[in-house]
């Protein structure tokens, strides 16, 4: 809800993780890597590898704060066609790509090998998805123990949000994204984690409208009325969700929709749905937070 | 021959009945009202399935807080209304610019209004959010005007010349979208509310759409009333309307004014709702409104029955269900009837050729200016190739660094000069066929089938596959090429037509290519850089290709020669013992193959194809074989040079090539249709 409680529970997810980190890596040369994808880089991170060069860096570090990127690592520029000269000049042992990049696999074969990061896939699972992209490149760069530290500490915290939450509300719950016009919004649902990650803390996701390749749809404001008994939980994305709020705010329908009139709608901070288990465990921190406890019984009342 | 004319005479008999029929028999009425019939079920159907009929007058006067009945009066109700409001408007402003311009082709879409609204709200998004708290539409609004202003007054200085508007408007929406498409390259994740706007929603969240908006069309008609006299007397002439006193340039911006005012209200509310206007104006025609004052009329009723019935298919058919914006929607169904209209025309309106009014010096020694020309290019290309800014800042290339970078920088260079040769080729061509000199690549449509080849392919394969990009590409061009030519083999190419159809199949590109980036799928950024004309994936054979094809094609397209020199004649020609339709069948088959090979380079938008053959001609090329060369030499310079700054102005990200070639070329562009008013 509040940025403090979030700052608050990212502080006890550090603190979950850092024995992890702390104990002594291989004794071995830090691996050259390069990630043209968010998801990889913020796992490398996570597992304490610093990449040579990341694809948007100043939008990575705008939407993925935490863990924070080394102001050293080169910007590759942008996702769609990182920097193939640039790339050749930092030699890297590996490069990481999304399974949206494959199209880049030739090009980037030629300077290194190429190993693509599968989260979101269309199929589902993609909280299994993304603990098997952390193992999996725990692997790669020789951090097996980290990666599985980090899995077994984000089950524990899993299990124990999960006792949190499973049971206590009895209300579905939206997670999503105003979208600026006022009229309609972005929510997640099958095929992202966030849903994955909903049905473990025992939550009912009222979305039921199928989505697309990437886990969301796109949905009328009035499409809400079908789940009056709702919570909506929105990502609060900073101007871009003021101007949604203030256009909203205009709107008798809006105001009068049961989870808007009874106070079942709170903002949320952010966090990159597309992201890998490093997003999911914040994602994790952001919905106990909004959920758990007495915030969540205030919600559900 | 007395056979031949007996048949004409029997012909035009039948149809003069068939027209009589027509007239007798109320078809307008008839049509406006099966349309509404048809939406107004389904929009009954739908409604009733969320609200009992009984409860709807409640709903409407006090729906207090139920939520039904709040979806019905807050959301239902006032899109229904938008559909009618917006499909009024957009109709009357393309009919008012139509009769206003004597232009077949007019419509709010086509003077760049839309694109200059988007260019505006993509512009402000990133660079002043702020501005987009005093309400978005005033952005978009502002942007709009803007561009009809530029449209319309390079368009007074031609008289309001139907190509010249029509040029302006494609060259501003070039432009705009060459901007936007840069800035989307570069700020894709801030984009995504954008690009669902683009698509055009007419999805409404209360009833203040429609109070913005009611009342401009309310003042447009109230103005329209006004100048409706002088308005219908202009349809006879200018001469004819001076003789009753009339200042046609007076009535022709005032209408233009009103129609351009309105599309920009529109596009403000609620998105891109591409080619309403440009239907219904046709329609109603078609269907026998005859004078100025019916064909206003009739026009605005068919757009309301339109867009309502496009919008409650997009709500109701399963399939579509959220997965089609009704704008997108409305430009896929617009194009084909447009095509339809078109191919139902016997004769359609031809405009004065400005090629013959141009006056150019010509070069005494061509071969000194073509020589001149190679140098440039050769110079280019080797700074291209061995200067620009690295991870250590500006400089030149190591010997050291080279085995490194050439392999990647080398394939980019080449294959922008073959593909700028090939575009240039391409424009040369089409124009000399076509006696317009505003003829380009993009107008014939093939790269517009190759773009929709590649998005079919987006929709069957997961990646953005390169391998299977080629054949995609190829497809669609040669579908696209076969659709031209089928359609245009019994008028023996007539070149009107011939650009019309090119319109046609762009804005149906236009039509996926909104859908698909309103998808908010991330691979939207791989098609959006490549439909910007990057040349990033560009492999060191299709580069060897692209340049050994150029060559070919010049060979081939010089052995024409002389049908180059007599084309442009237009029926001369054939009196001078020209085969003139097998000769167009010819050079429009390697002006194709030339666009298409570009196109998977390149991407479909680039600016290269119309402004080369121009800048050879300002040269002093006026031969078509000096011409042919110029110009293809101009074309690989230019592209070589929008490459090399798409690479280093913003390192390390990259700005497409075709990108970099528009935002250049086309002011140059607009300045020189300024310059010849």
């Amino acid at each position: 809800m509040d940025r403090r409680r979030f700052l608050a529970g990212s502080a006890l997810c550090c603190a979950t993780l850092s024995p992890a980190l702390s104990r002594p890596a291989r004794a071995a040369a830090p691996p050259r890597i390069a990630s043209t994808d968010w998801a990889a880089a913020e796992s490398l991170l996570a597992l304490g590898v610093v990449p040579l060069g990341v694809a948007e860096t100043a939008t990575y570090r705008q939407w993925l704060p935490d863990p924070a990127l080394p102001a050293e690592v080169d910007d590759l520029g942008s996702r769609a066609e990182p920097n193939l000269e640039l790339l050749a000049g930092l030699a890297p042992e590996r490069i990481f790509v999304s399974n949206w990049q494959t199209g880049l696999v030739p090009l980037l074969g030629r300077i290194a090998p190429v190993q693509t990061v599968t989260i979101i896939d269309g199929r589902g699972d993609a909280l299994g998805n993304a603990r098997a992209a952390l193992t999996q490149i725990g692997e790669t760069t020789g951090r097996q123990l980290q990666a599985q530290a980090c899995l077994d500490a984000f089950d524990a915290d899993l299990a124990r949000s999960g006792d949190r939450l499973a049971g206590r509300l009895s209300r579905p719950v939206y997670v999503g994204v105003l979208h600026e016009n006022g009229t309609q919004l972005f929510l997640y649902g099958p095929g992202s984690w966030v849903h994955d990650l909903m049905l473990r803390l025992g939550l009912r996701n009222a979305l039921k409208r199928p989505t697309s390749a990437f886990g969301n749809a796109l949905v009328d404001i009035a499409e809400l009325a079908d789940s009056p008994d709702a919570i909506l939980l929105y990502l609060d994305q900073g101007a871009r969700t003021r101007r949604a709020e203030r256009a909203l705010a205009g709107s008798s329908l809006w105001r009068m929709l049961p989870m808007v009139r009874e106070g079942r709608v709170r903002a949320i901070p952010p966090f990159y749905a597309l992201g890998g288990l490093p997003s999911v465990l914040r994602t994790l921190t952001v919905l106990d937070a909004a959920l758990g406890g007495e915030a969540g019984r205030r919600l559900d009342g | 021959m007395p056979l031949s004319e007996a048949r004409q005479v029997a012909v035009s008999m039948a149809e003069a009945a068939a027209a009589r029929v027509l007239r007798s028999f109320p078809a307008l009425p008839a049509f406006v009202l099966a349309m509404a019939l048809a939406a107004g079920g389904l929009s009954v159907h739908r409604l009733a399935g969320s609200l009992p009929v009984s409860l709807w007058w409640r709903a409407l006067a006090d729906p207090g807080a139920d939520v039904p009945m709040l979806v019905f009066a807050q959301t239902a109700v006032p899109r229904i209304l938008m559909c009618w409001i917006v499909g009024a408007a957009l109709a009357l402003a393309g009919t008012l610019l139509q009769s206003a311009l004597h232009n077949p082709m007019a419509d709010t879409s086509t003077v760049g209004t839309a694109s200059g609204a988007y260019l505006a709200l993509a512009a402000t998004s990133i660079h002043a959010p702020g501005l987009l708290d005093l309400g978005p539409q005033w952005v978009a609004l502002g942007g709009a005007a803007l561009a009809g202003i530029l449209v319309l007054s390079i368009a007074r200085g031609a008289g309001f010349a139907p190509v010249t508007v029509i040029l302006a408007g494609l060259t501003l929406n070039l432009l705009c979208g060459a901007l936007g498409g840069s800035l989307a390259v570069l700020n894709h994740e801030n984009l995504t509310a954008l690009f669902v706007w683009q698509s055009g929603t007419l999805a409404q969240n209360g009833w203040g759409n429609v109070i913005a908006v009611a009342p401009w069309l309310t003042l447009a008609i109230a103005i329209v009333m006004l100048i409706r006299r002088p308005l219908a007397h202009l349809q006879l002439g200018d001469q004819h309307a001076r003789s009753f006193g009339i200042l046609p340039w007076h009535v022709r911006l005032i209408a233009s004014t009103v129609a351009v005012a309105l599309g920009a209200v529109c596009v403000a509310a609620v998105g891109v709702i591409g080619f309403i206007g440009l239907a219904s104006a046709h329609l109603a025609r078609l269907l026998g409104a005859r004078t100025l004052g019916e064909r206003l009329i009739w026009s605005m009723l068919v757009g309301v029955v339109l867009l309502w019935l496009i919008d409650s298919l997009v709500q109701s058919v399963a399939v579509f269900r959220g997965a089609l914006p009704t704008g997108s929607t409305a430009a896929l169904l617009g194009a084909p009837l447009l095509l339809w209209i078109i191919l139902r025309r016997r004769q359609v309106t031809t405009v004065h050729d400005p090629a013959h009014t141009s006056v150019a010096w010509r070069a005494r020694r061509p071969l000194g200016a073509i020589a001149l020309l190679a140098a440039g290019l050769a110079l280019c290309a080797l700074l291209a190739l061995i200067f620009g800014e690295g991870k250590a800042g500006w400089g030149w290339l190591s010997a050291e660094a080279a085995p490194d970078i050439l392999p990647w920088r080398a394939p980019r260079v080449l294959a922008a000069m073959g593909a700028g040769m090939l575009l240039a080729l391409a424009g040369t061509l089409m124009q000399k066929v076509t006696g317009n000199v505003m003829a380009s690549p993009e107008v014939l449509g093939i790269s517009s089938g190759a773009a929709l080849g590649v998005m079919g392919l987006l929709f069957v394969v997961p990646g953005f596959d390169r391998l299977g990009l080629m054949p995609a590409a190829m497809l669609g061009a040669a579908a696209s090429l076969a659709l031209v030519l089928a359609f245009n083999w019994r008028s023996g190419f007539a070149p009107n037509r011939l650009l019309l159809i090119g319109v046609s199949l762009a804005t149906l590109f236009n039509g996926v290519a909104s859908v698909v980036l309103a998808m908010g799928d991330p691979r939207t950024a791989a098609l959006l850089a490549w439909m910007s004309g990057s040349t990033y994936r560009v492999g060191a054979s299709e580069a060897c290709v692209a340049l050994a094809l150029a060559v070919t094609l010049f060979v081939a397209a010089s052995l024409t020669a002389r049908w180059l020199d007599l084309l442009p004649l237009g029926g001369a020609a054939r009196a001078l013992g020209l085969g003139v339709t097998k000769s167009r069948v010819t050079l429009l088959a390697i002006a194709a193959a030339a666009t298409g090979a570009a196109t998977l380079i390149i991407g479909p938008l680039s600016f290269v194809g119309l402004m080369a053959p121009h800048m050879a001609r300002l040269a002093g090329l006026q031969r078509p074989l000096a011409q042919l060369a110029g110009s293809a030499l101009i074309g690989g310079t230019l592209l070589v040079l929008a490459d090399w700054l798409g690479r280093n102005l913003l390192f390390p990200w990259q700005i497409p090539a075709g990108l970099v070639s528009s935002v250049l070329g086309a002011p140059l562009f607009l300045l020189l249709l300024w310059i010849r008013r």
